[in-house]
């Protein structure tokens, strides 16, 4: 995984044209990148456009980017306002994919499974949890990057992450009960 | 399952969905042309600094120098000592940068007990507690007595 201070250089060689360092950060960010949108906006094709978008966005400011060992961060903030945008924009009358539900067939039976376990673990949590828990869990974010991300303080997004573990626990118990 | 598993199949789960296209990257960053041109503004700047500051530094060492040659003694020619008194105004007009850096020696306390005593003429509130300008000792009710300032003393000035 790529991390902070990896992601800093990325982002300067991106400023200086260097392609390939774009092609670094999206293979190392995106997939996160991916999972926290689709997080916000609950919707895999409008998640897959601003992972798209995200990177878009990293290549044209890569120039007013300040390294500072925030790079993830940064890249993250990026897509949260995009997504928060496209959310915002989408209309009320479409219909809203239950997090969790993906086409049939694009993993095995196994993964399949788990996935639907850990959809319906997530589909517990409010909006704020799910954030901090993708940031933290699928993004890799410290909780001080989260904090400064969402805009909340640091107490509140340690109090949502244990609050979420603790419905993710007694979700999956269930789930895993009601499987034996 | 664990928490770290926990985490781990979460990851697992929500970064599964994710379609890698770089092509398809490409091309929008095409359509879209609007790369900003300045690269690592941060990384310039903080090379630029490194550079004020050294610069800062160096006349900063010049004018203490300068002034330590002036001060060692009585046998400096005047002529020497007026180019040591030239040199010591720089000091004051370094960057802000190093003005900023020097004021970090000072801790909150200190501004703290700066600021409340309202002194001008010292930097810690060590100093600023030994100088005049507390209320106790310069201005109190027992100062201003009645037989100092009476009504008939108003009325006179009157």
């Amino acid at each position: 995984m790529i991390d902070n201070k990896a992601a800093d250089k990325l982002i300067c060689d991106i400023a200086g044209g260097d392609m390939s360092a774009l092609e670094t950060l999206y293979r190392g960010l995106a997939p996160g990148v991916f999972a926290f949108a689709r997080s916000i906006v609950r919707d895999d094709a409008l998640a897959q456009d601003i992972m798209q978008d995200t990177f878009v966005r990293v290549y044209n400011s890569a120039g007013s980017f300040r390294p500072r060992g925030l790079g993830k961060a940064w890249v993250m903030q990026i897509a949260r306002n995009l997504a928060l945008d496209a959310l915002t924009r989408r209309t009320a009358s479409e219909p809203e994919e239950v997090i969790g539900e993906r086409p049939a067939g694009d993993s095995t039976e196994d993964s399949a499974e788990a996935r639907v376990m850990i959809g319906h673990a997530l589909s517990v949590l409010t909006d704020a949890e799910r954030e901090v828990i993708v940031l933290h869990a699928v993004s890799g974010l410290k909780l001080e990057e989260i904090a400064r991300i969402t805009g909340e303080p640091l107490g509140t997004v340690k109090w949502r992450r244990s609050r979420a573990m603790k419905k993710i626990r007694t979700a999956m118990a269930g789930g895993e009960e009601a499987a034996e | 399952m664990n928490e770290l598993n926990m985490l781990s199949s979460i990851k697992a789960s929500e970064e599964s969905g994710a379609r890698l296209d770089f092509a398809d990257l490409l091309s929008r960053i095409e359509a879209d042309g609007g790369k900003s041109t300045a690269p690592c503004m941060m990384q310039e700047r903080s090379r630029a600094g490194k550079i004020i500051g050294t610069a800062a530094g160096i006349v900063a060492v010049a004018a203490i120098s300068a002034a330590a040659l002036a001060g060692i003694g009585g046998a400096v020619k005047m002529s020497d000592a007026e180019c040591a008194m030239d040199a010591a105004p720089m000091a004051p007009s370094e960057p802000a940068e190093s003005m900023d850096s020097a004021s970090e020696f000072y801790t909150s306390d200190e501004d703290y007990s700066f600021s409340e005593n309202g002194s001008s003429n010292s930097v810690s509130g060590v100093v600023a507690e030994n100088t005049t300008g507390s209320d106790g000792e310069t201005v109190s009710d027992s100062d201003v007595s009645d037989s100092d300032v009476s009504d008939g003393d108003v009325q006179e000035v009157d």
